[in-house]
Parts: C-alpha cells; sequence; structure tokens
C-alpha cells in the first residue's frame, strides 16, 4: 500500500512538506523548526493544547504567514507564492470562519464556485439542507457553528485534493461533527483526498486520523494512530520495585504509597522492557487521549 | 446594599474612555458657568449658570449615568435583586443630585426657580430618555431643540422665561419620566445580546466603546455591523460580473462595505434610510427658513453653498476615515476574507492580485474624492476668490487624498498606522478641514471675503508639514507593500 | 454490525478483527455470507475506509474471509470446521489472563475462584 503511494507522490510532488519551519512571536517561539510530510490520502489530526501554535503552524502551512525562518511547500510550490493551478486544489477553512458576512450562504457559493474548476454545486446545495442552514440568510447573521457549518460545505464543495481544517469540530454539534467525519473518511479513502485537521477532540482523531501529530513546545511528533496505541502502555510499579523502573520515559508519577507509575515503548522486537516483567508489576493499555495527556500534562 | 456601592454604582458601570469624558465634560461646562458668572455683563447670570450646566447635565445623562440601565440589566440576568436596586436607587438618588445645583441657583437668584428647576429636570430626563429610547428614535432627538425652537415660532409655542412654561414643562416631564419608566423596564427584561440591533436602546452602543471615540478603528466589524442591520436594509449585491476574469469587481465583493457592487434595488435600498434621515432636518431647516425669509435665488444660494461645500469638504474626509477602517478591519482578521482571497483561484499571480487590490481599495474613494474637489472649485470658482482662498480648498482636499492612498498602502503593505497614529492624524486633518471650513460661504457675495494673510499661511504650512509627512508614512508603506509575498496576508 | 469504541486503548482495525474471529467462532456469521462493503462500515462508524480495509485483509490472511470477485468479501467456507476447540480456547485467552490478575491482587486461593467459574459456567 506504502509502495503505490510513494509511487505517486515520486512524479507528483507531496501535497503538503514543511521544511524546518520556525516562527516566534515576542513572548517566545511558536514553531521551533516543524518537519512534516503528508503522503496522499493520508488523514493527519494534528493535536496540542490551547496556545501550543497549531493555527500559527496551519497559517503557516497555506501561506497566510510569512515564518520567520523554513518553508512550507504545497503540490511542491512554495506556500507564499502559489499558482492558480494549486489554488484549485487547496481548500482551507480557519477556526471559526467569518468570510463575507454580507452576503448569503448561496450568494457565497455562487461567488466562490465561479473559481472552481470542479465546483460541485448539487452537494452544496444538498449539504446545506442537511446541516440545515438557510441558504437565503445573510451569513452574518447565522450563529458561528452555522457559519462554520457553511465554511465546511464551501471547502467540501470545490473538491480539494488536499483539505486543511483548523478546529473543524469545534462549534459543531454531534451530529454535524459525525457527519463531517464520514465526509472526510470517505473522501481520503475514496477520492485519495489528503487531509489534514487540528482538534483537541481526540476521538475525532481516532475514527478518522491515519496519523496523528503532537505539537507540543514547539516541536512536532507525527506518528501512525494504530501504531502508537500499539507501542505505549501505562506500567504500574509497587513501591518495592521503583527502584528497577526505566530511566527517561514519559509521564513519570510517583503516587502516595510509593508506587510509580509510567509510559513505556516496545522494543524493536515488539516486547515490553524488562521492567514489565518484575514481580508486581502491571502493564496497562494507554489509549490516545491519556498518552496525550502524560506528553503534554 | 451599602450607600458606598450606591455612590460608586455609575462609575463602575460605565466605559474607562467614557467615565474621563463624561467627567471633563462637566467639568468644562461648570467652569463655563462660572466664567459666565464672573465675565457676563449683559443678561442674567443665573440663566446663563443653569443654562451652561443643562447643557452638561444632558451630556452626563445621555451618556453616563445612563450606563446604570447596563447595570441594572446585567443584574437581571445575574440574578442579582440587591445589584438591581442599588441602579434603580443609584439612579434616583443622581437624578436628585443633578437637581441641586440648579436649586442652589435658584434659591439664590430669587425668582423663576420653578422655571429652571423644571429645565434642568427636563434635561436629566431627555438625556436618560436619549440613552433609552429604540436607537431608530434616538437619532432624530439630535435634532429635537431646533425643532422645538422651530414651533415656537411657527405656532407660538411657549419657551423657557414663557409664562405658561411651567404647565408645558411639567406636562412634558410627566411624559419622558413615563417613557423613561417604561423603557427601563423594556430593556432590562431582555438581556443585552438580544438588543444590539437597530430597535436597541442607544446604551447598549456605549459598552462598545467607540463612542469614546479613539478605538473607532477596533470596533463594529462586519459580522456586528450585518446583525445590526434589519433584513431590509442588508445590502443586495450584484454578483453578475464576478468571475476569474472579473477581479476588480470579485474583489469589490470580498472588500464588502460600501465597495459591494449592487443591483439597482440594492443601490435605493442602501440609499433610502440615509435620504430618509436626511428628510427630517431638512425639512426643519426649510420651516426655519420658510419662518425668516421669503424663497428667492439670493437667499438660497448662499445656504447651498454653505451646505453643498461642507458636505463635499467634510464628505472627503469622512470618506478617507471610513475607507481606512474598513480596509484596516479587512486586513486585521485572519479567519475572514483574506485566507478565501488568498487561495482563491482565478485572481492573476501574485503580483497581479497585490496590484489589483490596491488599485480597487483605492480607486473608487480617490475618485469621489475628486468629484468632491471639482464641486467645490465649480461652486466657488464663479465668484473669483482670491488665490489663497482657492489654494487652500485645493491643498485640503488633496491631502485627505494623500492620507487615504497612504493610510491604505500601509495597511495592505502589513504596516497599518498604530491607533495613536492614526489618532493623531485623524485630529490634524480634521483641525485643518475645520479651519478650511468657513471659506466655501466667504467667497460668495459681491466682493469675496480673503482671510487675512497670517492666517492663511499658517494653514498652509500645517497643511505642507502633514502632507510632508503623510508622504514619508506612505513612502514608507509602499516600500512594505512591495516586500509583502502577496497581498492577502492579514496583519493581525 | 460491529460496535467501534474509537477511544479505545485498541486500535479499530484490531477491534474489527476481534469481533470477527468471535461472530465466525460463535457461528453469527455463517460460511458463504457477504460482509458489508468497506464503503458502508466506514460510512456508517465514520472511520477511515483504510483502517477496514486493513481490517478485512488481516482476516482474510487469517483465513477468516475470503475476497469473492466483484462482490467483496464473504466469510471463507472453510472456516467453521477449523475453528478447533483450541482455537476457540484461544478467544477467551484475553479475559482469562485479566480474571487471574484480579484474583491475585484480590489474594484469592485458586479453587475458591475455580468453583465460582464452574457454578456460573453451569448456569
Amino acid at each position: 500500500m506504502n509502495a503505490v503511494l510513494r509511487s505517486i507522490t515520486d512524479h507528483d510532488a507531496a501535497p503538503l512538506a514543511v521544511h524546518k519551519l520556525t516562527h516566534g512571536y515576542e513572548d517566545g517561539l511558536v514553531l521551533a523548526g516543524i518537519d512534516l510530510t503528508l503522503l496522499q490520502g493520508s488523514v493527519l489530526g494534528l493535536i496540542g493544547r490551547n496556545g501550543a501554535g497549531k493555527s500559527t503552524l496551519i497559517r503557516a502551512m497555506v501561506g497566510l504567514l510569512k515564518p520567520d525562518s523554513g518553508e512550507a511547500r504545497l503540490f511542491g510550490e512554495p506556500a507564499l507564492k502559489l499558482s492558480d493551478s494549486v489554488k484549485a486544489r487547496l481548500a482551507y477553512v480557519p477556526q471559526q470562519p467569518e468570510a463575507l458576512a454580507w452576503l448569503t450562504a448561496q450568494q457565497m457559493f455562487d461567488y466562490v464556485g465561479r473559481f472552481y474548476p470542479s465546483w460541485d454545486a448539487s452537494f452544496a446545495k444538498t449539504k446545506l439542507r442537511e446541516w440545515g442552514i438557510l441558504p437565503n440568510k445573510v451569513l452574518g447573521k447565522l450563529s458561528p457553528g452555522e457559519r462554520q457549518r457553511v465554511d465546511l460545505i464551501r471547502a467540501l464543495a470545490s473538491q480539494p485534493s488536499l483539505l486543511i481544517l483548523d478546529e473543524p469540530a469545534a462549534a459543531l454539534d454531534p451530529v454535524a461533527r459525525r457527519d463531517l467525519l464520514r465526509e472526510i473518511a470517505l473522501r481520503a479513502g475514496e477520492a485519495g483526498t489528503t487531509v489534514l485537521f487540528s482538534t483537541h477532540i481526540v476521538s475525532d482523531l481516532e475514527r478518522v486520523a491515519s496519523d496523528i501529530a503532537f505539537l507540543h513546545e514547539g516541536k512536532l511528533l507525527q506518528c501512525a494512530v494504530d501504531e502508537t496505541k500499539e507501542r505505549f502502555a501505562r506500567l504500574w510499579l509497587p513501591a518495592s520495585m521503583t527502584a528497577a523502573a526505566p530511566s527517561n520515559t514519559l509521564g513519570k508519577t510517583r503516587h502516595a504509597d510509593g508506587s510509580l507509575s509510567l509510559v513505556i515503548e516496545r522494543r524493536a522486537d515488539g516486547s515490553w522492557p524488562e521492567a514489565a516483567r518484575l514481580p508486581g508489576a502491571r502493564v496497562d493499555a494507554l489509549g490516545l487521549e491519556d498518552l496525550f495527556v502524560e506528553i503534554a500534562g | 446594599m451599602n450607600a458606598q456601592a450606591m455612590l460608586l454604582a455609575p462609575w463602575r458601570a460605565t466605559h474607562v474612555q467614557l467615565r474621563w469624558l463624561s467627567l471633563a465634560v462637566l467639568t468644562l461646562c461648570a467652569l463655563g458657568a462660572i466664567a459666565l458668572l464672573l465675565f457676563a455683563k449683559r443678561g442674567e447670570p443665573a440663566w446663563m449658570m443653569v443654562g451652561a450646566y443643562d447643557v452638561g447635565l444632558i451630556y452626563l445623562w445621555a451618556f453616563f449615568l445612563s450606563g446604570m440601565s447596563l447595570l441594572a440589566i446585567e443584574a437581571r440576568w445575574l440574578c442579582l435583586p440587591g445589584m438591581y436596586r442599588t441602579a434603580v436607587l443609584a439612579t434616583v438618588f443622581y437624578a436628585v443630585l443633578s437637581l441641586l445645583p440648579t436649586a442652589i441657583i435658584a434659591v439664590v437668584h430669587g425668582t423663576d426657580q420653578m422655571s429652571m428647576l423644571l429645565g434642568s429636570l427636563l434635561c436629566v430626563l431627555g438625556g436618560l430618555c436619549f440613552a433609552l429610547v429604540p436607537r431608530y428614535i434616538a437619532v432624530f432627538l439630535g435634532i429635537f431643540p431646533a425643532l422645538v425652537n422651530t414651533m415656537s415660532r411657527l405656532y407660538n409655542f411657549p419657551l423657557i422665561g414663557d409664562t405658561r412654561f411651567v404647565a408645558w414643562g411639567s406636562t412634558l416631564a410627566m411624559a419622558l419620566l413615563v417613557v423613561c419608566v417604561l423603557r427601563w423596564r423594556a430593556v432590562t427584561a431582555k438581556p443585552a445580546q438580544g438588543q444590539m440591533g437597530f430597535s436597541g436602546p442607544m446604551v447598549l452602543q456605549y459598552r462598545r466603546g467607540h463612542w469614546a471615540g479613539g478605538s473607532a478603528i477596533n470596533s463594529l466589524d462586519a459580522t456586528t455591523q450585518v446583525r445590526q442591520r434589519p433584513d431590509w436594509m442588508q445590502p443586495q449585491p450584484d454578483l453578475r460580473h464576478v468571475g476569474p476574469n472579473q477581479p476588480d469587481n470579485t474583489l469589490r465583493v470580498a472588500l464588502g462595505g460600501w465597495y459591494l457592487p449592487r443591483t439597482l434595488r440594492g443601490h435605493l435600498q442602501g440609499l433610502a434610510p440615509g435620504l430618509l434621515a436626511m428628510l427630517v432636518p431638512g425639512s426643519i431647516l426649510f420651516l426655519t427658513f420658510l419662518g425668516n425669509h421669503a424663497i428667492s435665488f439670493h437667499a438660497w444660494w448662499p445656504l447651498a453653498t454653505l451646505l453643498i461645500g461642507w458636505i463635499t469638504m467634510f464628505g472627503s474626509m469622512g470618506l478617507m476615515f471610513t475607507t481606512l477602517t474598513l480596509i484596516q478591519q479587512r486586513w486585521k482578521k485572519n479567519n475572514a476574507e483574506l485566507p478565501l482571497l488568498a487561495l482563491l483561484p482565478g485572481l492573476g499571480d501574485v503580483h497581479t492580485a497585490k496590484q489589483r487590490t490596491l488599485i480597487v481599495a483605492l480607486r473608487r474613494p480617490l475618485m469621489l474624492q475628486m468629484g468632491a474637489l471639482i464641486a467645490l472649485l465649480a461652486l466657488t470658482l464663479p465668484s473669483h476668490p482670491s488665490t489663497i482662498s482657492v489654494l487652500m480648498l485645493v491643498t485640503g482636499q488633496l491631502s485627505c487624498a494623500l492620507a487615504l492612498v497612504a493610510g491604505v498602502i500601509r495597511v495592505i503593505g502589513g504596516r497599518p498606522l498604530s491607533t495613536s497614529g492614526t489618532f493623531a492624524l485623524m485630529i490634524a486633518i480634521s483641525l485643518l478641514i475645520g479651519s478650511n471650513s468657513l471659506l466655501p460661504n466667504s467667497m460668495l457675495g459681491a466682493q469675496p471675503w480673503t482671510p487675512p494673510m497670517p492666517y492663511a499661511l499658517t494653514v498652509l504650512a500645517v497643511w505642507l508639514v502633514v502632507s510632508v509627512v503623510l508622504a514619508w508614512v506612505g513612502h514608507r508603506g509602499w516600500l512594505a507593500w512591495k516586500a509583502r509575498p502577496h497581498a492577502f496576508m492579514p496583519n493581525g | 454490525m460491529f460496535a467501534i469504541q474509537p477511544t479505545s486503548a485498541e486500535p479499530i482495525y484490531r477491534q474489527i478483527v476481534e469481533q470477527l474471529r468471535r461472530l465466525i467462532a460463535g457461528g453469527q456469521l455463517v460460511a458463504g455470507e457477504l460482509l458489508p462493503s468497506v464503503r458502508d462500515v466506514a460510512g456508517f462508524h465514520a472511520i477511515n475506509p483504510m483502517t477496514v480495509s486493513r481490517a478485512y485483509g488481516m482476516a482474510e490472511t487469517e483465513g477468516l474471509l475470503e475476497r469473492l470477485r466483484g462482490k467483496g468479501m464473504a466469510v471463507a467456507a472453510t472456516t467453521r470446521s477449523t475453528a478447533t476447540q483450541a482455537q476457540r480456547m484461544a478467544l477467551l485467552e484475553p479475559q482469562l489472563q485479566d480474571l487471574a490478575r484480579h484474583a491475585r491482587e484480590l489474594e484469592l486461593p485458586g479453587d475458591a475462584v475455580l468453583r465460582r467459574l464452574g457454578r456460573l459456567l453451569e448456569e
């Protein structure tokens, strides 16, 4: 499978490639040398605490921000100088979109749709009805959740090859959220759409994402969802055994009774470190959310 | 509840800037009243003092003490009956306190006590009324005194000093009191968010702080504006000439505001409220005039010149500020039009799009400003004014245009002027336009008046300095604009 | 058809394979029965179709499923007979390990636990 994807990306540059991206504001460095490559058809969930710089990273990726150093490339073109053909294959939905408050949803689709060669007007119309948005109401008078839905429809209707969504599920109700995830999943699986979305709702990510990227303290940790779940576990050691605990691991917590819990990682041969086999030691499976808390907490 | 909370209630309920501004206005009026007392030779000093104080009262109640209703709304919705009572009691307490200085003056003065007190009471209630009635009514209250004045002449309406004033005034005061109480109840019965529209009270607008001046740039984003307009007042866009081959119209739709291309119906709809709003003061002006003069060309011409002169001069300036505000807002948000435009295929390459954006942002306001200049010259040149007057007018208008270009290019170039910089610019240009404002009218008549040379030279010199500063500001903006990777990068 | 818990520490593809094993071993799915398409499963649960294909692929290599040309995935014809007692026992292994661990932690004697288990099985 991966070999097939590689061969596609070889003659057609990767949908998204970020190279040594660094950016900071007055109060410090937000992105410290980010490297990231997305293969076609992959769904990457970008996760991180509030203020970790997810939006900054995404804005740099789509060329809305000039990074201090490094660069982002979309389909091989620098993000700050995109050609029309790349723009036509790209859709981005910002966090809490507020564009064109003076148009109605219908007018906005009419306006934007003219610029995209593969605009799917009937999809836009159907989705608008499904997601319960009045097509003739001025966008400015819609609720934030409704505006987000309108903008998501706008992005999906242009049938992009690369879809970048900043906190797409934040203002959506559970039904609309599930619907959006389904749309993302099916497009990625069937049309080969590459998707990047940021979120802090880990379960959304676990459903559809093939890869996750933790953004923490300016660094990015990218890994595949399933492998990550299988690779990490929580080890609990009773007080008498704590001396044998492996050093330099994540999320080491000492409990009141002297016992110790920590995150362990499988070794190259797939087995757990020796400490897992100590008498009284216990290995518990670790969900992504717990892992996220251990890393970022 | 305690006395301290009640005394401090208005102080706590208002915006910081508004607080200081209100205090300044009241102090100014008080000082004015004292000055009148000391220096007035003719007329009744007591009446003059009360008059000056009353002006202060209107301002105080319209903008500052009415803030107590905001406190009352919050108290209602946070279910804090104690705080609500504090707000009501504080309002009553300060209303009585407001009448105290008038009462003292009236007692010392000896006569007309009732009229004086009633006058102040009307000011208190009128100010409060202005803040509480729906906004579409409040906008007309400003011309209320002019209306009363006209009516009094036409229909022998009693004014202050008239013997019938006490009877009339107390009826009016009762009516205002009833309106205030009813509106107070209505306003505090609903949460603030639901009343931000055009039928909501004026007082809720103070919270945004742009009334206090200075932060006009940061207020009124597009969504808030759209939300405040009823549906029939929403602009009707014309999307017929929009698309990949029509970048100019496309950009105008995305800029919105008064750049938005409209259908014919949309244009009419857009103009209707403005015309309607003009109709009322216009007809009052007409009535006033009808009472004073016979309709003749000689009487109307100066008035028309004055009006058109002011509209063109202050219009160009207003246009510059509204355009700058609009562009600043569009380039501030990173979740609105810019990301859409930045990734929209069909606007041409990076350089072309950058150029088109600047041209579209500048073309319409500049054309209107030039139109205003031509109208101004057409109006004044026939009466052969002095060269220096014409020079002053032309420099003034050109500086407005220069400020527009410099301001817009800085925003699109990614280095918008700071709020204090914009504010300084705003003050300088308003003062200079103000000092030009008596020119159009003065040029009329058989012998046009020429402004005294020292005055004219001073104004011209200041214009020159402002223009040099603007040119420098604009040049730096130009460099920034050239260095920017593309036009649609948010400045936020 | 599948009960999927995205937040579980077990990857979704493993959850599907596990449930397929159990359904086939338990006889709820019979040989030759067609499985819902990858698209249907992915759409229904709003999960990535790649995950579903991966699970089906794994089940196919295990011999649980077979690919029918033009029809999709079906339960393999040989499955039922080859599901020996040992294989079915292996499916219960994780739960048994959990049970043993809990019993140790509670310091319960082994024969008491087994007696109780025996009674539960007889019910």
